[in-house]
């Protein structure tokens, strides 16, 4: 790795502790185990896993909105977790978050001017004085014309796609270098959600930010590397089983998880769909989070394991023009 | 695929209407609406949310929320009139006939009844039975749905995955041999894997069962796989009802061709998609005319004046745009 990446992780580790209050004993689940990546600068990184499988808190990490149990995360360099008061709170303004429910994100008892002028003046954004036009333009910039209309709203008065861009100016609207959207479309309707990605890649191409995409649709990954090519992190329980450029992970997937994940996707067109076969799985039972296998935890299920696979964690390593966590990565080369 | 034309429909919706009060008004959630679902058939319920396919899915059952009212049409099942069905008729009519599995249902299982207490609850609540034969249909049922039923029925709830639980509750609704079998969003907290089992389970089930299904869903990526009909709802309406092949490869409505381009999938073209312009309709404010008008490429006056009628456009199929014939 040459240059610094605006985000590095490395051996990020994060468990959570379930249950133990009233009956049955407490539980460890390791939502996040020893996760390395990178997210260069003006870079798209798309975060692809099904729920519960830690990509929220992965993400979330990222952001230093939670602090790992162990590894490192560094932001331009430096380890945000040494960082002094002042430059976390530079750090803070640099990394934001697109949630995933437009809905809850906003609070309802403020005007939209009222969410998104105090942090601008308090960061030095605008002035008091230009805070109104600054808010109106931002407003614009993500679509919601005139400006004028929205800028006195409740929420409440508001569609989901209609907050969802509020969410999306109130993230970009102290000029973040980095940008956590977490399943920032998800919730929006199937004939809305093309718009909000097009929109999203159109203000990174204005402000130059890096974004962090989390999501469990590989057609929307598919869509968003189109726009804007993309690199695409895998997530299985935990654990990051394949990193590598949209195209070749979703053409030719390597990580027998991924393989078998891009088999089992519906696709919207009945003579595909109908001619794909049911991917072999050794077990259909997901495993539980607080018992997640030993050695590679997609073993009890995948198709090749061998002996070796419940027994040795595989490492990310390098295959291909990839980064596999498989000991037989490659036989699928 | 037999033509739907030689068969004959189990159940005809015709102008059904369903209204809710809401602080800002009357919604109504679905709007002087026909369908038909035949014999043997799965028919695909597709729209947005908020769209009203699970109002209309109730209403099937005759089933409303105290808010709400059935406020015109009428539903027939066979030659049944089922919203003047009384309340006995309608307990034999519900689960017997017609059963739903409604969203999120794997989650409402009774903590503290074990899987077969379930089947014996349910059976009971409709008809007389046994323990015995109790048994031995929720055997074949859970079989049916590749669950071991010797592992599963003693089980709690809790001791189930969430596929499990789904699969359960698919082989509940089975119990009383419905003719018809409604299901509400049953993927919508299944892991990837898992729905494409269960996908199959259901085909399986159709196939050894024929129970025709409704199969309610907002993505139309599943439906693709499973569906022998679709109807394409938009605000309260069918905006299209065809074939499965019809809709995905010749669709007629704007709506749907919109809807169609506009979804990001693994395969096929997806530098051709493009985004549907403008926002979903205010439901308590809907536009008049056809409610697609205002983000309809195609509109023209008419559009917003007059609100179009589903008409029948060949077998089986029936679409309800002004312009479809211009359009092709």
């Amino acid at each position: 790795m040459s240059a610094t990446p605006l985000i590095r992780a490395r051996d990020v580790m994060k468990t959570f502790v379930k249950g133990g209050a009233m009956i049955g004993a407490k539980k460890a689940i390791r939502a996040v185990d020893r996760a390395s990546f990178d997210v260069g600068y003006s870079e798209n990184v798309v975060l692809l896993g099904e729920s519960g499988c830690g990509k929220s808190t992965l993400g979330r990490i990222a952001l230093g909105l939670l602090r790992p149990d162990s590894g490192v995360v560094e932001f331009e360099g430096e380890d945000i977790w040494s960082l002094n008061g002042t430059d976390f709170s530079e750090f803070r303004r640099n990394a934001q978050i697109v949630h995933q429910d437009p809905y809850t994100s906003l609070n309802p008892v403020r005007t939209i001017f009222g969410s998104l002028a105090p942090a601008m003046v308090q960061n030095k954004v605008a002035s008091r004085k230009d805070v109104r036009e600054s808010v109106k333009e931002l407003l614009a910039l993500v679509g919601l014309v005139p400006p004028e209309d929205f800028l006195d709203r409740y929420p409440a008065r508001m569609s989901g796609g209609q907050m969802q861009r509020v969410t999306l100016a109130r993230a970009i609207s102290l000029r973040p270098k980095f940008i956590v959207a977490d399943e920032a479309v998800s919730m929006l309707d199937a004939s809305l959600r093309l718009g909000a990605i097009d929109l999203m890649l159109d203000l990174q191409k204005k402000f130059k930010m890096s974004y962090l995409f989390i999501t469990h649709d590989f057609g929307i990954a598919r869509y968003f590397n189109l726009k804007s090519r993309s690199k695409v992190i895998v997530m299985y329980l935990g654990s990051l089983v394949e990193i590598g450029d949209a195209d070749s992970v979703i053409k030719k997937p390597l990580h027998p998880y991924t393989q078998v994940l891009m088999e089992s996707i519906p696709v919207p067109d009945p003579e595909i769909a109908r001619k794909r076969p049911i991917p072999m799985l050794r077990s259909m039972e997901v495993p539980k989070l607080e018992e997640t296998p030993s050695g590679c935890k997609f073993h009890t299920r995948c198709p090749y394991a061998i002996e070796r696979c419940a027994t040795e964690v595989p490492e990310l390593r390098g295959a291909g023009n990839k980064l596999v966590a498989c000991h037989l990565a490659e036989e699928f080369l | 695929m037999s033509a739907p034309r030689t068969r004959k429909p189990i159940l005809k919706v015709r102008g059904i209407t369903v209204e809710f009060r809401v602080p800002r008004g009357v919604l109504r959630a679905v709007d002087n609406l026909d369908l038909d679902v035949y014999e043997n058939e799965v028919l695909g319920l597709v729209g947005e949310s908020g769209c009203g396919k699970s109002v209309l899915a109730h209403a099937i059952l005759k089933v409303v929320d105290p808010n709400g009212n059935i406020s015109g049409g009428k539903v027939y099942f066979g030659d049944t009139d089922v919203l003047s069905l009384g309340k006995e008729e309608l307990r034999r009519y519900r689960w017997r006939d017609v059963s739903i599995v409604f969203q999120g249902a794997f989650n409402s299982l009774n903590p503290v009844m074990k899987v077969f207490e379930h089947m014996v609850d349910t059976t009971l609540a409709h008809e007389n039975g046994t323990k015995e034969r109790i048994m031995s249909r929720s055997d074949e049922l859970l079989q049916m749905v590749r669950l071991d039923s010797k592992a599963v029925t003693d089980r709690y709830p809790h001791e189930l995955s969430g596929g499990m639980k789904q699969r359960v509750v698919a082989a509940m609704a089975m119990l009383l041999k419905p003719k018809l079998l409604i299901l509400d969003e049953p993927f919508s907290a299944l892991d990837m894997l898992t729905q494409k089992f269960f996908l199959k389970i259901l085909a399986d089930l159709r196939q050894q069962t024929r129970t025709s299904m409704i199969f309610i869903t907002h993505d139309l990526a599943p439906v693709a796989e499973i569906a022998d009909r679709v109807a394409v709802m938009y605000c309260g309406f069918i905006a299209e009802a065809s074939d499965v092949k019809e809709i995905f490869y010749r669709p007629r409505h704007p709506y749907t061709r919109a809807l169609l381009s506009s979804i990001p999938s693994i395969v096929g073209d997806i530098d051709k998609l493009k985004p549907v312009p403008g926002p979903l309709p205010d439901p308590v404010n809907p536009p008049p005319g056809c409610g697609f008008h205002p983000r309809c490429p195609y509109a023209i006056e008419r559009c917003s004046r007059e609100r179009p009628l589903l008409e029948e456009v060949g077998e089986g199929s029936s679409v309800a745009c002004h312009r479809w014939r211009e359009l092709g």
